[in-house]
């Protein structure tokens, strides 16, 4: 029997020693991808959020009350973050796969002083592949 | 050459040097995903603890108009609660050491800290340490509580360059061919130079009340579009720069008017109602009577004020820088006060009173040029000298009124002017501005007003009455008296410093701003 070359069972053994080890790299790697872009679309979505409640917020839409039917958007809707009246606010999430649900409530009925405080919530909606996901904001904001 | 077995031992070696690679990599995916999740976290805890300042501070607004402290000598730190979807936030708060219950100040300041977190008493994901100070009315350059029937606000180039409340419907009169027209003045401005609120709405798509006559007055379309050149030639900022429907803000009446005079009394007991000047080294000089002159002197380094009662006048010297020699020879050195009259002929005190003059009946003849905070307070009416402005020592004195030249003080000298109506008499002199440097509160629970007598600038070459600093009125306009329709044509001009640093005590609204903010990075 010769010393020299490998024998069958070496490289059977080391092959599917590496043949593993590059599954778990591959797995690995695309999880990695789909975290990464998952961990981009939240931070996406927390900026969009928080933008668009600073705007209803800083302008004191929440207080007109031509605006307040335009801002309440339809419950369960999934609107364009760019949709009235934030066309032109947030023109630049035009082609964005975020979608949003914003709704304007008042704390309480007339009477008490809670009724000049209204509660801002918005969700910011996205899919990532089959699975759709959402990040509720809210805050209040006085009129 | 390779021995039997040398490869296995390769393939293991390049194995764990994958392993590594792949236990780097996946040691990374968390870092990416906790910073995503922390930055989530952090935005809406900061989100809740912002509602709960929101809260907070509508509650006390709220308590304040209902004439209860936010805190008291039994209520020192007041703590509010409450849950906002999975979170809760707590406020805290604080008054500082002016306010009740520690103090009697008119301009109350809290600290607030609130805090989010995911469950009541857990961990704090945001935490946000603010303090909070009531709105002084001196940072209105105009307030109008009620409009009176028929009257409008003309629009024209920049005649309010501050800020604007009424608690009514805002009413403008826009004349036919204002939007297009090229006054010479046209470039300086909008009509309202700084943020326009009312409490009133009107049925329109912007709430406000717009009146023309034979063209369109409206800034926006019959369906509610903007049209923004034409919102840009009435506010500044545009539609963004008028607001409607927002909360009253109500008149200050008597609990301001009892601060005033218990910060005239400086601590001691309130005195008899004989007429008699007195003078509290620890707060003001309070005046039980009336005063037939009023004169405000500020020669350099001294601020001299003529109280003329019925006592006789009396001088008091408050000495700012150098020294001072009495009549008698004494010398005064800077901070002390000098007080020469009836009952209290060449008193020197070391401290300066705080600036807060309280007078029971009227003040007469009021003149002169201020120097140092002053607010000055009658029960009644404050009447101008004849052929009189009020100045302030660090302003420029300025012929006439100037777009190009505005005659804007520091801020170190305001003059307060609280009481029920400031009247202006007659103004001899043709054709000549009447500047009036300070804030103004004229309100007797309904009719409180600037009354500006037989004044018609039209036919007196067109002078002004220039205002710098605040006029807040109950519900009249600052037209003359005798002639409703026709008195100064006046010019607002705000004093940007007045409302950061008012006048002493000077009254203030029941809004509180944001005074200092701190977001502690958790």
């Amino acid at each position: 029997m010769s010393s020299k070359g490998f024998s069958l069972v070496e490289v059977l053994v080391a092959v599917l020693m590496m043949s593993v080890s590059l599954l778990a790299l591959y797995a690995a790697m695309t999880y990695g991808v789909r975290a990464n872009h998952h961990g981009l679309l939240l931070s996406e979505a927390t900026n969009a959020g928080r933008e668009i409640l600073s705007l209803v917020k800083g302008r004191g839409w929440a207080g007109d009350p031509n605006l307040q039917s335009v801002l309440n958007d339809p419950v369960d809707a999934r609107l364009s973050l760019n949709a009235p009246p934030f066309e032109e606010d947030l023109a630049a999430y035009a082609s964005s796969r975020l979608k949003r649900n914003l709704s304007v409530r008042r704390l309480a009925p007339v009477g008490t002083f809670e009724h000049e405080l209204v509660s801002l919530k918005v969700v910011i909606y996205w899919d990532e592949g089959r699975r759709q996901n959402s990040l509720p904001l809210e805050t209040y904001s006085r009129l | 050459m390779l021995r039997r077995g040398s490869i296995l031992i390769l393939a293991i070696f390049f194995l764990f040097v994958v392993e590594l690679l792949a236990f780097a990599f996946v040691n990374l995916i968390p870092t990416e995903m906790n910073s995503a999740g922390r930055t989530r976290l952090s935005v809406a805890g900061r989100l809740v603890a912002e509602a709960g300042l929101e809260y907070a501070v509508a509650w006390m607004e709220n308590e304040l108009a209902r004439g209860r402290e936010p805190t008291s000598v039994a209520r020192p730190q007041a703590v509010l609660t409450r849950p906002v979807q999975d979170w809760v936030w707590k406020v805290t708060i604080e008054p500082d050491s002016q306010t009740p219950p520690k103090g009697s100040s008119n301009q109350r300041v809290y600290f607030l800290t609130s805090e989010a977190s995911q469950r009541p008493g857990g961990k704090v994901y945001a935490r946000l340490r603010c303090s909070f100070g009531q709105e002084s009315f001196a940072a209105y350059t105009r307030f109008v509580d009620r409009w009176p029937a028929g009257t409008w606000v003309a629009a024209g180039p920049s005649q309010i360059r501050g800020r604007f409340h009424t608690n009514d419907v805002l009413r403008v009169q826009v004349y036919p061919g204002f939007y297009t027209a090229h006054d010479p003045d046209w470039p300086k401005g909008p009509t309202f130079m700084g943020q326009v609120t009312a409490a009133g709405r009107a049925n329109t798509p912007d709430g406000v009340q717009y009146r023309a006559d034979g063209s369109d007055p409206a800034p926006y379309l019959a369906k509610g579009a903007l049209k923004a050149a034409r919102y840009e030639a009435i506010y500044k900022g545009g539609r963004s720069g008028v607001q409607t429907g927002v909360a009253k803000i109500p008149m200050p009446l008597g609990p301001s008017l009892q601060s005033l005079a218990e910060s005239a009394w400086g601590g001691v007991p309130a005195p008899s109602k004989d007429d008699t000047v007195y003078f509290n080294s620890g707060g003001g000089i309070y005046v039980s009577g009336s005063l037939s002159g009023l004169e405000l002197r500020a020669p350099a380094g001294l601020s001299v004020q003529l109280l003329d009662t019925a006592l006789g006048p009396v001088k008091v010297v408050e000495v700012h820088q150098g020294l001072y020699t009495t009549p008698s020879g004494t010398r005064v050195s800077a901070g002390s006060t000098v007080i020469e009259g009836p009952g209290a002929r060449e008193q020197v005190r070391a401290a300066l009173p705080n600036g807060v003059v309280f007078v029971e009946g009227n003040i007469t003849g009021l003149k002169g040029t201020n120097r140092g905070p002053h607010t000055l307070v009658s029960r009644n009416n404050i009447v101008l000298a004849e052929h009189a402005s009020l100045w302030c020592a660090d302003a420029p004195r300025p012929a006439k009124y100037d777009p190009d030249n505005l005659p804007i003080s520091n801020g170190a000298n305001p003059l307060g002017l609280v009481c029920s109506h400031l009247v202006v008499p007659p103004y001899p002199h043709e054709g000549e501005d009447l500047f009036l440097f300070a804030a103004i509160i004229c309100s007797n629970g309904g009719s409180g007003n600037l009354v500006v007598e037989d004044r018609d600038d039209a036919s007196h070459g067109g002078a002004k009455l220039v205002l710098v600093g605040s006029l807040v009125e109950d519900s009249r306009t600052y037209w003359g008296s005798t002639q409703v329709r026709a008195g100064y044509g006046a010019v607002l001009l705000s004093d940007k410093h007045l409302g950061g640093s008012p006048p002493p005590n000077f009254p203030s609204t029941n809004h509180f701003k944001l005074v200092q903010a701190v977001f502690d990075v958790l």
